[in-house]
């Protein structure tokens, strides 16, 4: 148990940031992200045994966050992301948020995923309960359809 | 594998990236659930949980058995109190938008506990907010006396919280009063209040505060306390807090505020707890952004109309400023900067920006990090504030610093941009800091510089004039004597030099075991000696760098002597003092620096 322990620590130190960033959208503040983060990975050292495989890790202790962000404690239970998650701070690249604000909650989550948290594939089929293929999918139509809002951005400048 | 587009957006994506680490380890340790590990415990655990929200969800008292729990929850939600008026909250909005060092926009004010029946017509409102990671306190004045001052503390120092309350600003004075006293050879005048306030957990009923005057009993409110002293005695202060409870009265650790110098610091004679031993050896580290020039943080150009020194600026070639806890009205700016002759940018200057006073140095850039990946400064605004600024710098080596205290639990320090950036309770002090590298293996240990409140400081009285002198250049002085705190004598000596005049006091006490010279020159070259002697001290020797001496036979302990006009040229200067006792044996020694030949 230990071990698995020293893991968590270890993706917390390492990813703590990510994880926040990618939470921040979903609950709306970077403190509410943080208070949600530190609240998953003390969760996560409580429920250690819980823990089947170490690859496991990161999807996992994501899983508690969403679960403790939207207060949903069920298991397997499907989260209801808020509509208006988008980048916390637009005015860094208002045109990338106008484009992922044009995709459904659940592929920008995807992509805040992907681009915050710096999960691979697995993780994120992992922590969303999908198929690694479904998330290929996912960020392919998600990619194609921000590139396409950004040229027309750039086209419109 | 990355594709063009997934290069493109990761890029976009990067650039959006939130940097602020505001990561907390021990603070997921502290929230982590109690193991159990029988079921019938579970069961008992789950029952009273089951309960607990069943009467919170019935009845008010319910929600405060629930914030009985919490201990500091309204301050942990940031919803302390009660919300601000429109008209203060959009007072303090325009003035948060007018200052560059502002709290982050959409700050929300919220009024903690007010004071009105005060002489003059006086009012005194606390009012608090969360910012980030950070609360903050401001008082604000209002009728014969209108102002306000603020101070802030880091949110972990609650989240771990080791005592029921916390004092963030004691004795902090406003206007004028009344009352006049002596205090060696000053006369102050008393402020016309003096006020005191902090935080209270949910299960505190009343704060006891004990000044001068006696004890005043306060009731905690929303999650808050505050404390004034109508038209003080001068130098009147706090000097002992306590928590009432439903159960008991429990000691509050604080830092009390000083008057004039001395007397701000709290006894502190345990061990600072933490890493002792340093587990991996990094020397001469670097910033490599710095180096390579990157525009991280903003431009200097920020600091320009913003009635910053212009030191700042001066001989820099390169510089950035820094803001590593963004919580916070305080930026750190960093640059590379030549001599005053120009030439190679050499040096590595960092200034803490703040509103009210800058302050910083510079060092040599290649000896910065030679012995150790951190730098550190230590600042204070005001003696009322019961949290110091802790600021520096780290080399590249460090990917994490946490601050260990005399007593209670570990802060983790903010670090961006190898700045950081963090608010220290005086009440805890001392400190050390501990840098970690990425495998969490310690790399720097650092206790940054004291700020000296210690040791006894002027009591009241008027000092007495004990030894006048006149040199031969016709500068003169006079020195005086008065009581001190702590049961001996303060010296104070006021001179006119062909230099400078003014006054300096010095409260040190010749101690039977201490050095048998205490003393201290005016002028460069030295044109007086004066100071104390230990009581078996029976003359003074003074060698000056001609080889010539002169003797002095203190007076009571004391000594003030006019240095002769021949032993101020180049070659001459005086350069050390020989104690001697009763029989001429030498029982001590202190130099006066290097002289100029």
């Amino acid at each position: 148990m230990a071990h698995s322990e020293g893991l968590i620590e270890r993706l917390y130190r390492e990813r703590y940031v990510g994880f926040r960033n990618a939470l921040a959208p979903v609950v709306g503040s970077r403190e509410a992200a943080h208070d949600v983060v530190q609240g998953a990975f003390a969760s996560a050292l409580g429920d250690v045994r819980k823990l089947r495989r170490e690859e496991s890790l990161a999807p996992w202790v994501w899983q508690i966050a969403l679960r403790i962000a939207s207060r949903e404690r069920r298991r397997g239970t499907q989260i209801e992301l808020p509509p208006d998650i988008s980048i916390l701070d637009e005015a860094r690249d208002p045109a990338l948020a106008a484009a992922i604000r044009s995709l459904p909650p659940q592929r920008r989550l995807v992509l805040f995923l992907r681009y915050y948290a710096d999960f691979t594939y697995g993780e994120i089929a992992e922590a969303l309960g999908i198929a690694e293929g479904t998330v290929a999918a996912t960020l392919s139509q998600a990619r194609s359809a921000l590139l396409d809002e950004l040229m027309s951005e750039e086209v419109a400048r | 594998m990355m594709t063009d587009a997934d290069g493109l957006l990761a890029g976009r994506f990067a650039a959006t990236r939130d940097t602020y680490n505001d990561a907390d380890w021990n603070d997921v340790l502290l929230r982590r659930p109690p193991r159990r590990t029988r079921a019938r415990a579970l069961l008992v655990a789950a029952a009273i949980v089951a309960a607990i929200a069943v009467v919170a969800l019935a009845t008010p008292l319910g929600a405060a058995i629930v914030h009985g729990v919490g201990g500091f929850s309204a301050w942990l939600t940031g919803q302390p109190g009660s919300p601000v008026s429109r008209p203060e909250q959009r007072a303090f909005d325009r003035a948060n938008s007018r200052s560059w060092l502002g709290f982050p926009v959409g700050t929300k004010l919220r009024r903690l506990v007010t004071v009105s029946d005060l002489p003059h017509g006086r009012t005194v409102d606390l009012l608090g907010f969360r910012s980030g990671s950070t609360l903050c306190l401001q008082i604000v004045v209002s009728g014969k006396t209108r102002t306000s001052t603020m101070s802030c503390a880091p949110l972990a120092e609650l989240r771990h919280s080791i005592s029921q309350v916390h004092p963030v600003l004691v004795d902090s004075s406003f206007g004028k009063g009344t009352k006049r006293a002596w205090y060696g050879v000053d006369r102050y005048q008393a402020t016309a209040i003096q006020v005191t306030a902090g935080i209270a957990a949910d299960g505190v009923r009343n704060v006891i505060v004990e000044d001068d005057s006696g004890r005043h009993t306060l009731r905690a409110e929303s999650n808050a306390f505050l404390y004034v002293a109508s038209d003080p005695e001068v130098g009147q202060r706090i000097t002992h807090i306590w928590a009432r409870t439903a159960k008991a009265l429990v000691p509050v650790p604080f830092a009390p505020a000083p008057f004039g110098f001395g007397g701000g610091v709290t006894e502190q004679g345990e061990a600072i707890a933490g890493p002792t031993k340093v587990e991996r050896d990094v020397r001469n580290g670097t910033i490599g952004w710095l180096d390579r020039r990157e525009p991280r943080g903003e431009p200097l150009d920020v600091l320009l109309s913003r009635a910053e020194p212009s030191i700042i600026r001066r001989h820099a070639v390169f510089g950035r400023v820094l803001a590593p806890d963004p919580s916070l009205p305080v930026r750190l700016a960093v640059t590379l900067s030549t001599s005053r002759h120009g030439g190679k940018a050499t040096g590595l200057c960092s200034w803490l920006i703040r509103q009210g006073g800058s302050g910083g140095g510079c060092a040599v850039r290649a000896d910065l990090f030679a012995e150790n990946p951190i730098t550190a400064d230590t600042s204070l605004m005001s003696g009322s504030d019961e949290f110091e600024t802790v600021s520096g710098l780290a080399s590249d080596d460090v990917s994490e610093i946490e601050a260990f205290f005399a007593s209670g639990p570990s802060i983790q320090v903010p670090l961006a941009d190898n700045a950081f950036i963090v608010n220290v309770p005086r009440a805890r002090l001392p400190f050390r800091l501990i840098a970690y590298d990425n495998d969490h293996r310690v790399i720097g240990i650092l206790t940054p510089p004291d700020i000296a409140f210690g040791g006894p400081s002027p009591a009241p009285g008027r000092a007495r004039p004990l030894l006048r002198a006149v040199s031969s250049n016709r500068a003169n002085a006079e020195l005086s004597a008065g009581k001190s705190t702590g049961g001996g004598r303060c010296i104070y000596v006021r001179y006119d030099t062909d230099s400078a005049n003014g006054s300096m006091t010095d409260c040190r006490e010749a101690t039977k075991d201490g050095p048998a010279l205490l003393l201290g020159t005016l002028g460069r070259p030295a044109q007086f000696v004066m100071g104390r002697v230990r009581s078996d001290v029976a003359t003074v020797e003074l060698r000056f760098a001609d080889g010539t001496r002169a003797t002095i036979d203190p007076t009571r302990g004391f000594v003030l002597y006019g240095v002769a006009t021949a032993h101020l040229g180049n070659g001459h200067q005086l350069v050390e003092a020989v104690a001697r006792d009763v029989s001429g044996r030498m029982i001590g020694f202190e130099p006066f620096g290097k002289a100029r030949n």
